[in-house]
């Protein structure tokens, strides 16, 4: 249980505390609502290259990570398809120093050119580094854009193209700012060693008189269902051939969401689960195999991916995969071992709540998906789900017209 | 009251670092036990350390796979039956295995610690290191070694480890492809019954600790039966000095160039460490560092690059690491040089300096922070017998520590001509 407070500003900018006075630490996650899904096909990788820039100073301070250093803070953060979240623990005694950097750069940023110039190269960097120079690296690449056709979840995060980066002029960087970097697009989170009382004095101090923007409607171009299944197959310098094998599945706030997620656990989750016990160690067909969602707050991906045993193609490694796929859709799970993936998920979230970091990251996900109560009634949600239901869900996932399909083979295997 | 953005709030110096008592006792046949008791969630960490790490082996892979396969079967459960009992649990086990020691850490939730524990100490008493098993888990590592020497990293770091502890030192050996195929049941029994031997064992225990919790030890590490007495196992090394050279490994249409540069770093007790850590960190140490500016906020030639020091128990390693854009490798390679001997030929300014002290004191509150955290330092503590109070002592240290410290320091141990660098990429 997590208990908070929330408040918001006249400039819209919603504030939740969540007071743990057993660490000595406070953490601040601010989480703009907006990700890669919100940039156009023209310019994708923009969020994240944002991102980058928002440490490049801001209208009043010229650098951000020094004063924040010196103050033993430690910040970063991260860019999704649907997010921006930035975030920063420090020493509680020195936390205004934390808000009035945040603050400033949610004002207004210095947009030099060297800063833009800079960020640019780092990004190409972090793309050959994660996604072109590493084996499988560019796997994400081709799923995406398999998978999606209409929805913006089709790009990554990091961009479809290098050339979109390069090309990104700082007339749309200043626009992409003044649209989405707003104290009424943000939710703010303090959590840590910190009373509402002192939230409520230091949050009007550097944020009431921040200008509010326009409101945003994302309106995105929905996927239409799927009819027909989708194959690819790529050949890379890699050691061993990989599978991967996607379903279109529910967005974040649908009904069905926690029991898709179960059914994920059900086949992967841990050594007991089922493709591990029976795919990679009774029949070793598969080296290593994976089941997990995507977990994204539209409509997302169930994903499958595996890499056959030395001998096994990738063939037999699909067949095997659809038989275990195909037993779930018929065979309802029995009692134990749906008591044991529930048992985990519970576990999981205790464990989660160790860190005030991951704390106010998961209020400021709730409040922004739906709101941040439902962080505390999550669990609830899992534990009345019962196997008929993942049952369902599987008959309803699993069908192979709905199915994209990533053949990545080995160019040794080949030859 | 006009609010001024410019000028920045109020610091105030952190110099009180907030650490829980830490408390020990011997089970009933002698097992020795730390506890850490903090926190707010019902929640534990059990850690379990051996004097099983590669220092010790005879043969590669040993060590690695004689941990890994701990979980795969014993007298009295299968692989399957084990995994489930734990998973049905909620418990996590992960294992570690370093050149010195292994370590089996054990996540549960308090109140399932003596279900979680039966499992445990079974596993632990009697693995039985199934033929089939570890014939399919050692073709999965295979797979896994194979894709990772595809990546300009790890033959960075193999290449560099190979070069500064020496090949055949056992520090400096590392496992070959045609190592996973020699592996075998036999050879991983032998090494369990000589360095798991309970004798051995000392047992780290962070979180919300319950009198049950208590009871629980007790109930299961505390019977098992103990023949010998244990007597602490060591494998003195001789080193000898590494060669400095430049290696360049050609890895064709690589887009990035890994750079591995280092030497012989200093241990946590040497009378220098302070003002070492504070080289180190301004160098490398953290996001503002002096590499990170130059290499990536102002060139733009990386993601990141950062310094720092492996500790193992009979040597420490200073490093930089960085993956570079292919095109600039040469260059990084100079800047990154020349931040070295800035390091050593120019004093640290005033205000640099009270920023990575302050950088750090910060640091070393956040790594304290939170049960598991604390266990692990208290942990650390232990195994390298430093006092109770290491850190406070460190951040007084690193409080007191003046530019001319660093300077001499550098000179002495960080010269940029006196490094092993190793290039990968194209």
């Amino acid at each position: 249980m997590i208990k908070f407070d929330r408040f918001t500003l006249d400039n819209g900018l919603t504030v939740i505390v969540h007071p743990d006075d057993s660490t000595p630490m406070v953490a601040l996650n601010i989480l703009y609502k907006v990700g890669a899904r919100d940039e156009s096909p023209h310019r994708t990788g923009f969020a994240h290259l944002f991102e980058h820039l928002m440490f490049g100073g801001s209208a009043n301070i010229p650098n951000f990570d020094g004063p924040l250093e010196n103050a033993g803070g430690e910040n970063n953060a991260f860019t999704n398809s649907d997010i921006t979240n930035y975030y920063v623990t420090i020493p509680k005694e020195n936390l205004e120093t934390a808000l009035w950097l945040e603050s400033d750069r949610m004002l207004n940023l210095a947009f030099t050119p060297k800063s833009l110039e800079v960020q640019r190269q780092v990004v190409i960097e972090e793309f050959k580094q994660s996604y072109l120079n590493q084996p499988y690296g560019d796997v994400w690449l081709l799923i995406k854009p398999l998978a999606y056709k209409k929805h913006p979840y089709q790009w990554n995060t990091i961009g479809k193209d290098i050339s979109h980066i390069e090309k990104a002029s700082m007339e749309e960087v200043k626009t992409f700012y003044k649209k989405y970097y707003n104290p009424n697009n943000a939710i703010m989170v303090l959590a840590g060693n910190i009373n509402l009382k002192e939230a409520q004095v230091l949050t009007k101090k550097w944020f009431a008189n921040i200008p509010d923007g326009e409101n945003i409607v994302h309106k995105l171009p929905q996927e239409p269902q799927q009819t027909k299944a989708r194959r690819q197959t790529v050949e890379r310098e890699v050691p061993s051939d990989a599978l991967y094998l996607t379903f279109p599945m529910c967005h974040r706030l649908h009904p069905d969401y926690q029991a898709t997620d179960l059914l994920s656990d059900v086949l992967s989750n841990g050594s007991s689960s089922r493709l591990n016990r029976r795919l990679v160690k009774e029949q070793a067909i598969f080296s290593e195999l994976d089941a997990f969602i995507s977990g994204d707050k539209d409509e997302g991906l169930f994903i499958f991916q595996g890499k056959p045993s030395e001998g096994i193609s990738l063939e037999e490694a699909e067949a095997a995969l659809w038989t275990e796929i195909e037993k779930i859709k018929t065979e309802t799970i029995v009692d134990i071992e749906l008591q044991k993936v529930k048992n985990k998920v519970e576990s999981a979230m205790i464990f989660n709540e160790v860190s005030v970091l991951n704390k106010a990251m998961q209020l400021a996900y709730y409040e922004f998906i739906s709101q941040a109560e439902d962080v505390n009634t999550e669990v609830e949600k899992y534990r009345s789900i019962n196997a008929e239901e993942i049952q369902r869900i599987a008959q309803e996932l699993f069908v192979s017209e709905k199915s994209s399909t990533l053949f990545y083979r080995s160019k040794n295997n080949t030859q | 009251m006009k609010l001024n953005r410019k000028e920045a709030p109020q610091l105030q110096k952190i110099n009180k670092l907030r650490i829980p008592n830490m408390e020990s006792f011997s089970l009933d046949n002698g097992i020795p036990v730390w506890l850490m008791n903090t926190g707010s969630q019902e929640i534990l960490k059990i850690q379990i350390s051996f004097p099983a790490g590669t220092v010790f082996q005879n043969k590669a892979l040993l060590a690695f796979f004689t941990h890994k396969m701990l979980f795969e079967g014993s007298k009295n459960y299968s692989a399957s039956q084990i995994a489930e009992k734990l998973d049905f649990y909620g418990a996590y086990v992960d294992t570690k295995t370093s050149k010195d020691r292994a370590y089996l850490n054990v996540f549960c939730l308090t109140k399932h610690l003596d279900k979680v524990l039966e499992v445990v100490v079974d596993v632990l008493t009697q693995a039985t290191f199934p033929e089939k098993e570890l014939l399919i888990m050692a073709n999965q590592e295979k797979q896994q070694h194979i894709i990772n020497q595809k990546k300009v990293k790890t033959i960075a770091q193999r290449t560099f480890n190979k070069k500064i502890f020496g090949e055949d030192n056992v520090y400096g050996k590392l496992a070959k492809t045609s190592d996973y195929d020699l592996i075998k049941c036999h050879d991983l029994q032998g090494f369990y019954k000589q360095f798991y031997a309970p004798q051995f064992w000392s047992i780290f225990v962070s979180g919300k600790i319950e009198e049950t919790s208590l009871n629980s030890l007790q109930k299961h590490f505390g019977q098992i039966n103990i023949s010998q007495k244990g007597a602490n196992i060591t494998n003195p090394i001789s080193f000898t000095p590494p060669i400095l050279e430049e290696i360049f490994i050609a890895q064709k249409g690589a887009l990035q160039t890994a750079i591995k540069i280092g030497k012989i770093g200093l241990d946590r007790n040497h009378k220098d460490y302070a003002a070492y850590s504070l080289a180190q960190t301004i160098l490398g140490g953290y996001f503002g560092s002096r590499l990170m500016k130059n290499i990536r906020e102002d060139k733009g030639y990386t993601y990141g690059i950062y310094a720092n020091t492996t500790h193992h128990n009979q040597r420490s390693i200073f490093s930089i690491f960085s993956e570079v854009s292919s095109s600039v490798s040469k260059e990084a390679l100079k800047e990154i040089r020349k931040e070295l001997k800035t390091l050593r030929t120019k004093e640290v300014g005033n205000q640099e300096l009270q920023l990575v002290k302050n950088y750090i004191s910060g640091s070393l509150l956040r790594s304290l922070n939170g049960p598991f955290s604390l266990g692990e330092m208290m942990r650390m503590l232990k195994e390298n017998s430093l006092p109770d109070d290491y850190f406070t002592q460190h951040i007084n240290d690193i409080q007191n520590t003046t530019a001319n410290d660093i300077l001499n320091v550098c000179n002495q141990y960080l010269h940029e001509e006196k490094m092993l660098s190793i290039m990968v990429g194209s």
